[in-house]
C-alpha cells in the first residue's frame, strides 16, 4: 500500500470514529458503567454503607440529575425558530429586459456618450445575465424616468405585495397572526415605512411589532431573519413572524458617465421574497439552525469599497471598488471562522485546529487548512452578486459546479436581486427537486458596509412543487452559461476591469 | 430511613435552588437598563432664528409670497423659539441642492457629538458595544450609518447591526425594542442605541402647504443611548426600563396616509401632514394606552377606572358629559412626550388629564430644539434631569407619535443619581421662559390679509402660543364682526382677513379664525328692515356695535402700518380704510375689489365702482389711499363683458385659479347652508 493510499484510508477511518454519534457516547456509557459497578460517589459525599443501602436513591440521583442539567440547557438554549415557507417575487414578461434590448435602450440615454455604451455591452456581454431578468416599468423609458418616488413606491409595492400574496396563498395562514414584520429594502425607505404599508394593505393587527431595515445592501437577507428570529424570542409560542427582503431598482438608476457606477444598472435586477418564520414546528419547512453575521466596515477599505456617492456631475449612483474581491473575501474568512466551530464535524475541526495552531507556531509558513464545508452542508446557496463572487466563494470553499450551481443560475435568470437573491437560490434547489429531509443549507450574503453573513438552515420538509418563480422556466436550466454572449451590441477595445458586485 | 428521607430533602433542596438561579438569573438576563444617554447640541453657529427663516423663504425663488408668508406664520405659532438648529445647507444658501456629503457630514457632526460624548462619558469603547441600533428616518446611505459608526469607532466584526430607516419619529422605542430583543438572547451585553434625523436632504422647495408644514417644525438634533443587561454596569445605570408598547393603526387608511412622503404635482417630494392626523393620533393613542394601561397602573387605579365606567354605563343617559378619566400619574411622575409640535403635545396633555407641569418638559424642549424627531424624547428627558427632578425610584413615561400611523410607549424606572444638566446645561436656567410667544410676531404677523385670494390660505389651526400685543385684542372680535357686517348689509371694498379655513367667507367663521370685515356703507333697504324689525333701540344697538367694532379695527388697522385711516378724525366717526389696486385692468375701471374670500366661481361676488355707488351713506368721502403690496388675484380678475354692461353695478367676475376649485366648491356647499339656514324673511343676522 502506498503512502498517499494509507494516508487516505487513515483518513476515512479517523473521520468516521470522529463522526460518528458514538464518538463521545462510548466514553460516557463506559465512565457511566464503571461509577455504577464502583460505586464512587460523585455529587454527594456521603458514606460508603449508607450509599451500599441506598441503591434506589443513587439510580434516582443519576437519573434525576442529568433531568435537571437537560431542562436548564433547554432553558438556557432560545426557542427553535422554523420557517414555514417562503415565497419569491414571480417576475412577469411585460417587464423583462433581454441583453440586447438593454443595449439598445443604452444607446438612447442622453447622458451616454459611446465609451460608456461600449463599456457597458461588453460588461453586460461577461456578466452571465441571462435575457428573462427583469426592471421595472420606469426603467423601461427612454430615458428613464427621473428617480421618482412614486416610481420607486410603486415598484415596491408591487414585489412585495405579490411576493406576501403568495406566501399566503402557500400557507394558508391569516394575515392577522402575523405578529412580527421586517423588511429590509436597502435603497428605498419611504415613511409612513414599506412596513406600514404592508400593514395597511394586509390590515394587520395593531400590536405588530415592525422593523423596517435599509441601508444595509445585499448581505441583508440573514440579518433579517434573524432579527425575526431574535423577535420571535419573545413572543408566545407559535407565533409568526413575515419576513420580506427586496431592493428597489427604479430610485437607484444612475445616469452618468462614471464605470464604476454604471456597473450597478448592469447587475442589478428586478426581485423580492417574502418568508414566514414561526416558533411552532408544525407544517416547517425548515429549521434555522444558525445565523453568523460579520461587519468588516472597522476598516477604511472595507467600508469604502460599496459606496453611494455623487459623481462629478452630481449624479447619485453606488461606486464599486476594484478591491471588492478582496474584501468580500476577508469577510468570508471572518464568518468561517465563526461558523466553522458551529457547523463543522470534529475531524473537520481537529485537522483545522491543529493547522491553524501550526501556522501559529511556525509564524506562517503552513498553509491553513481549508475545512471542507462540503461535509456540513448538502447546499449552498451564494448570494448571485456577479459572475467574479461567485467564482471567488466557488474557489475559497472548494464547492464542485453543482454546489454553485443555483447561484449561477438565479443570476442568469433573475440577475442580481440583491437580498433576495439567497432565496430564489433555495427555491432553486428545491424546484430542482434536490431538498430531502435533513439536508443542511448554507446562504452566504456579501453586502455594503462590508458584510458577510450567513444563515443555516435544516430541512424538515422538502417543498411539494416548485416555487411560482422558478415554475415555468425550471425545466430550462440549468443552462451553459459561456464566457462572453457573443454578437450583442459593438465590440469595444476597452480593457476592463473584472470588477462585480455583491 | 430518616436518612433516606434527609437525602430526598436534600435533594429536593438542591432542585429548587438551582431551579430558583436559573429563574432569577432568566430575569436578570431581560432586565434592560439605560446606561446613560446624551443629546446631540448642534454649534452655535447653526442657530436657525424666525429672521433665518424669513430669509431662507425670501431666497427661494420658487415660492411664491402667499407661500412664504404661511411658512412665516406656521413658524410664528409652532412653538418653536429661537434657538434651533438648522443643518449647514440651509444656512448656506444650499437647501435646494444637497450633496450626499452635506448629509454625511450632518451625521458625522452628530456622531462624533454624542457618540463620542457617550463613550467619554461611560468609559466605554466602541469594542465594547455588543449591539448596535441606528434610526434614522430620512437618510440611508449605502453603506449604512450603522457601518460608518463601526467605522468610526472600531467596532467589533460581529457587532450585530441593525439600520432603520423610514420609521418616523416614534422609531426611538423601535430601535430600543429591537435592541431591548438583542440584549435578551444575547447574554450579559451592552447595545448602543442611535437615534436622529437627517434634514439636509429634506428640504421642500415647492408649493404645497400640506408639505411645506414640516418645513417649519423639524429641526436638527438626535440622541445617542447605552442600554445594558450586564450585571456588572447594573450599579451605574441610571434607568431600568420597565416595560415597552408598541401600537400601528396602520391598518386604517386614513391613518396611514396622514403623514407620508410624497411627491407634489412638480415631482418634489416632501413630507406631507393631512387633516386626518390628530385624529389618527388620538386613536393611536387610545390603542397604545389601552395595553400600558394595565402593566403601569396600580391595582387601585384600574379598580377606580373600571368602577368610574361602570358607573358610567349605568348612568349613561343623565351624565353623558362627564367622561370616566383614568388617572396616569399614579402609574408615572414624569412625563416625556415627542415634541411633535404645540398641537400634539396639547392634545396629549387633554387625554390624559394632565395639568401645565407635566408638559412643561415637553413644550420647553419644543422651544428651545425645536421637533428633532425620534430623538426629541431623550431631550425631554435630558430637561427633566437638568432640572433635578428625577429621583431615585421615578416612574418615567415616554410617549412618541410618528407616521405609519404608530404611537409607543415605555415606562422607565429611575434607578441611579440623575443630575446631569446635559445638553441643556447652559440654558436650563432660563427655561421656563416668562413667555413662549414668538418675538418676531409683530414682525411677521399681519393679521389682516388683503391677498386672501385662495380658501386655502390656511393657518396653523390648535397652537397655543398666544400673539403678544394689539394684535390678540385686534384679532379676538370675531363674532362681533360678523354681526356688524351682517347688519351693515351691503359690503363695500372690505378689506377682510383670508386667513380662514376653507369654510369661513367673510360673514362668517368658525369659533377659532377672525374674520373682520370693514363696512363702510350701508343699503337703505336694509337700514329701514332693521329699524322695523329691531325698533329704534335695537336699531341703535347695531349701530353702537358697529362703531364700537369699527374702532377697534381702525386700531388695528392703523398698527399694522399698511393702511391709511382715510377719515382723519381720531375716533371721531367710523373709520375709513381705503385701498387703490395697483392693477391696470381694475384702476382703468375704478373699481374697489373686495378682498373677502370669494365664493365660488364668484358667482354671488360683486364689486361695486365705488364712483357709481351712490347710496353711498358714509360721512368720509372715498378716496383712494395707496396699499403697498399688490393684490395677487386682483391680476385675475376679468370683468364679464355681459354683466359689466349693466349701470351702476358692473360685476367682477372672479377667474379663481382651477387649483382652488375644490377649495371653493366646500367653500360655495358652506355659504348656501348658512345663507339657507340664517334666512329670515329676507333679514340675515
Amino acid at each position: 500500500m502506498s503512502l498517499p493510499t494509507f494516508s487516505k484510508h487513515l483518513k476515512s477511518i479517523y473521520q468516521l470514529a470522529m463522526n460518528t454519534k458514538s464518538f463521545l457516547a462510548v466514553p460516557a456509557l463506559i465512565l457511566a458503567i464503571i461509577i455504577l459497578l464502583n460505586g464512587t460517589p460523585l455529587v454527594f459525599t456521603m458514606p460508603y454503607d449508607l450509599f451500599n443501602n441506598l441503591c434506589p436513591v443513587q439510580l434516582f440521583n443519576f437519573v434525576l440529575l442529568p433531568t435537571i442539567v437537560a431542562i436548564l440547557y433547554i432553558m438556557r438554549r432560545g426557542r427553535a425558530v422554523y420557517l414555514i415557507d417562503y415565497a419569491c417575487f414571480q417576475t412577469s414578461p411585460n417587464s423583462r429586459v433581454p441583453i440586447s434590448a438593454f443595449i439598445e435602450h443604452v444607446h438612447h440615454f442622453p447622458f451616454l456618450d459611446d465609451r460608456s455604451i461600449r463599456f457597458m455591452t461588453r460588461m453586460l456581454e461577461r456578466s452571465s445575465i441571462g435575457d428573462e431578468t427583469n426592471l421595472p416599468p420606469s426603467i423601461h423609458y427612454i430615458p428613464p424616468l427621473n428617480n421618482g418616488f412614486d416610481e420607486a413606491r410603486a415598484e415596491a409595492e408591487l414585489v412585495i405585495f405579490s411576493a406576501i400574496d403568495d406566501v399566503f396563498a402557500k400557507t394558508g395562514i391569516a394575515p392577522a397572526t402575523v405578529e412580527i414584520l421586517v423588511i429590509n429594502c436597502s435603497a428605498f425607505a419611504p415613511v409612513p415605512s414599506l412596513t406600514d404599508m404592508v400593514v395597511n394593505k394586509y390590515k394587520l393587527r395593531s400590536d405588530i411589532r415592525c422593523v423596517n431595515l435599509s441601508g444595509m445592501g445585499c448581505s441583508v437577507g440573514p440579518i433579517s431573519v434573524g432579527l425575526a428570529a431574535t423577535l420571535l424570542q419573545a413572543t408566545p409560542h407559535g407565533s409568526h413572524a413575515l419576513v420580506v427582503s427586496t431592493e428597489t431598482i427604479a430610485s437607484n438608476f444612475y445616469k452618468g458617465k462614471e464605470r464604476s457606477m454604471q456597473l450597478t444598472n448592469i447587475l442589478f435586477r428586478m426581485g423580492g421574497a417574502a418568508v414566514l418564520l414561526s416558533t411552532s414546528g408544525a407544517r416547517a419547512r425548515f429549521r434555522l439552525k444558525h445565523v453568523v453575521r460579520k461587519i468588516t466596515g472597522a476598516f477604511d477599505d472595507s467600508y469604502g469599497c460599496v459606496f453611494q456617492e455623487e459623481d462629478a456631475m452630481g449624479n447619485r449612483g453606488i461606486k464599486l471598488s476594484k478591491d471588492l474581491l478582496t474584501v468580500s473575501g476577508d469577510a468570508l474568512r471572518a464568518n468561517i471562522t465563526t461558523i466553522a466551530p458551529l457547523v463543522l464535524p470534529l475531524s473537520e475541526q481537529l485537522q483545522f485546529a491543529s493547522s491553524f495552531i501550526a501556522r501559529k507556531l511556525l509564524d506562517g509558513r503552513v498553509k491553513l487548512y481549508i475545512p471542507n464545508f462540503r461535509k456540513a452542508f448538502e447546499h449552498f446557496c451564494i448570494h448571485a452578486g456577479g459572475r467574479a463572487v461567485i467564482d471567488k466563494v466557488q474557489y475559497n470553499l472548494g464547492l464542485s459546479d453543482e454546489h454553485v450551481e443555483p447561484s449561477r443560475m438565479t443570476l442568469h435568470r433573475f440577475g442580481n436581486t440583491s437580498s433576495s437573491s439567497v432565496w430564489y437560490e433555495l427555491a432553486y434547489i428545491e424546484a430542482k427537486g434536490r431538498m430531502r429531509k435533513g439536508d443542511r443549507v448554507w446562504m452566504i450574503a456579501f453586502g455594503s458596509g462590508f458584510k458577510c453573513n450567513s444563515a443555516v438552515w435544516e430541512c424538515v420538509r422538502p417543498a411539494s412543487e416548485p416555487d411560482k418563480a422558478w415554475a415555468g422556466c425550471i425545466h430550462r436550466y440549468p443552462v451553459k452559461i459561456s464566457e462572453v454572449i457573443e454578437n450583442i451590441g459593438h465590440s469595444g477595445k476597452i480593457q476592463l476591469p473584472s470588477v462585480d458586485e455583491p | 430511613m430518616e436518612e433516606l428521607t434527609a437525602l430526598l430533602v436534600l435533594i429536593l433542596v438542591v432542585v429548587a435552588s438551582l431551579a430558583t438561579a436559573a429563574a432569577w438569573r432568566r430575569r436578570h438576563r431581560s432586565r434592560c437598563f439605560l446606561l446613560d444617554y446624551v443629546c446631540y447640541k448642534p454649534p452655535d453657529d447653526q442657530k436657525m432664528s424666525t429672521e433665518t427663516m424669513s430669509a431662507v423663504a425670501d431666497r427661494s425663488k420658487r415660492l411664491s409670497d402667499p407661500v412664504r408668508r404661511f411658512l412665516l406664520r406656521v413658524l410664528l405659532r409652532s412653538g418653536l423659539g429661537e434657538r434651533t438648529y438648522a443643518p449647514r445647507t440651509f444656512l448656506d444658501g444650499r437647501e435646494e441642492s444637497p450633496t450626499q456629503q452635506d448629509a454625511h457630514d450632518e451625521m458625522d457632526a452628530f456622531f462624533h457629538g454624542a457618540v463620542a460624548e457617550l463613550f467619554e462619558r461611560t468609559g466605554l469603547r466602541g469594542r465594547d458595544v455588543d449591539v448596535l441600533v441606528v434610526n434614522v428616518g430620512a437618510f440611508y446611505p449605502a453603506p449604512s450609518l450603522a457601518s460608518r459608526l463601526v467605522r468610526a469607532y472600531g467596532m467589533r466584526d460581529d457587532v450585530a447591526a441593525y439600520n432603520l430607516a423610514g420609521m418616523g419619529c416614534s422609531a426611538v422605542l423601535v430601535a430600543v425594542d429591537v435592541a431591548r430583543n438583542a440584549l435578551l438572547v444575547r447574554g450579559p451585553a451592552t447595545a448602543l442605541v442611535v437615534s436622529a434625523e437627517c434634514i439636509a436632504p429634506h428640504w421642500y422647495a415647492g408649493e404645497d402647504r400640506s408639505l411645506l408644514l414640516g418645513q417649519c417644525l423639524f429641526r436638527c438634533g438626535g440622541a445617542a443611548a447605552l442600554l445594558t443587561s450586564d450585571p456588572a454596569l447594573r450599579a451605574r445605570a441610571k434607568m431600568e426600563l420597565r416595560c415597552l408598547v408598541r401600537s400601528n393603526i396602520a391598518a386604517d387608511d386614513d391613518a396611514h396616509a396622514c403623514a407620508m412622503l410624497r411627491e407634489d404635482a412638480d415631482g418634489r417630494v416632501g413630507a406631507g401632514l393631512t387633516k386626518a392626523l390628530p385624529k389618527a393620533a388620538a386613536r393611536a393613542f387610545a390603542v397604545n394606552l389601552r395595553a400600558l394601561a394595565p402593566r403601569v397602573l396600580p391595582v387601585a387605579e384600574l379598580a377606580r377606572f373600571a368602577a368610574a365606567i361602570a358607573w358610567q354605563k349605568l348612568l349613561r343617559r343623565r351624565r353623558e358629559d362627564a367622561a370616566a378619566t383614568i388617572n396616569f400619574k399614579a402609574g408615572a411622575d414624569h412625563f416625556c412626550f415627542h415634541t411633535g409640535g404645540a398641537a400634539v403635545i396639547k392634545a396629549v396633555k387633554r387625554s390624559l388629564v394632565l395639568d401645565d407641569g407635566d408638559v412643561e418638559p415637553s413644550r420647553m424642549t419644543l422651544h428651545r430644539w425645536g421637533n428633532t424627531s425620534s430623538s426629541s424624547v431623550f431631550y425631554v428627558l435630558s430637561y427633566m434631569e437638568a432640572k433635578g427632578r428625577l429621583n431615585k425610584g421615578d416612574r418615567v413615561l415616554m410617549l412618541t407619535f410618528g407616521s405609519g400611523f404608530k404611537c409607543n410607549s415605555c415606562v422607565w424606572e429611575v434607578t441611579g443619581d440623575m443630575a446631569d444638566k446635559g445638553v441643556w446645561v447652559d440654558c436650563i436656567d432660563g427655561y421656563p421662559p416668562e413667555s413662549l410667544a414668538n418675538p418676531y410676531m409683530d414682525k411677521y404677523a399681519s393679521p389682516i390679509h388683503v391677498h386672501g385670494d385662495k380658501a386655502s390660505d390656511i393657518q396653523p389651526a390648535g397652537t397655543d402660543t398666544k400673539p403678544s400685543g394689539e394684535k390678540l385684542h385686534f384679532a379676538a372680535e370675531p363674532a362681533a364682526t360678523a354681526t356688524w357686517a351682517t347688519a351693515g348689509g351691503q359690503v363695500h371694498g372690505c378689506p377682510a382677513t383670508g386667513g380662514g379655513p376653507p369654510h369661513v367667507n367673510y360673514l362668517g367663521t368658525d369659533e377659532r379664525q377672525p374674520t373682520l370685515t370693514l363696512n363702510f356703507s350701508r343699503g337703505s333697504g336694509q337700514v329701514i328692515a332693521q329699524l322695523v324689525r329691531h325698533g329704534f333701540e335695537g336699531y341703535r344697538n347695531i349701530m353702537q356695535a358697529c362703531r364700537d367694532n369699527a374702532m377697534v379695527l381702525e386700531d388695528g388697522l392703523r398698527k399694522t402700518s399698511r393702511f391709511d385711516i382715510v377719515s382723519k378724525q381720531d375716533h371721531g366717526c367710523v373709520p375709513l380704510a381705503a385701498f387703490d389696486v395697483s392693477d391696470m385692468l381694475c384702476r382703468r375701471f375704478g373699481w374697489v375689489v373686495p378682498a373677502y374670500v370669494m365664493s365660488p366661481d364668484a358667482r354671488r361676488s360683486t364689486s361695486r365702482s365705488s364712483a357709481s355707488s351712490s347710496g353711498l351713506t358714509s360721512p368720509a368721502p372715498w378716496p383712494s389711499a395707496s396699499f403697498s403690496t399688490s393684490t395677487r388675484w386682483c391680476a385675475d380678475a376679468r370683468p364679464s363683458s355681459k354683466l359689466a354692461t349693466l349701470p351702476a353695478v358692473p360685476t367682477v367676475r372672479m377667474g379663481l385659479p382651477t387649483t382652488s376649485r375644490r377649495c371653493c366648491r366646500v367653500q360655495t356647499q358652506a355659504w348656501n347652508r348658512f345663507v339657507l339656514a340664517d334666512k329670515n324673511n329676507g333679514v340675515c343676522y
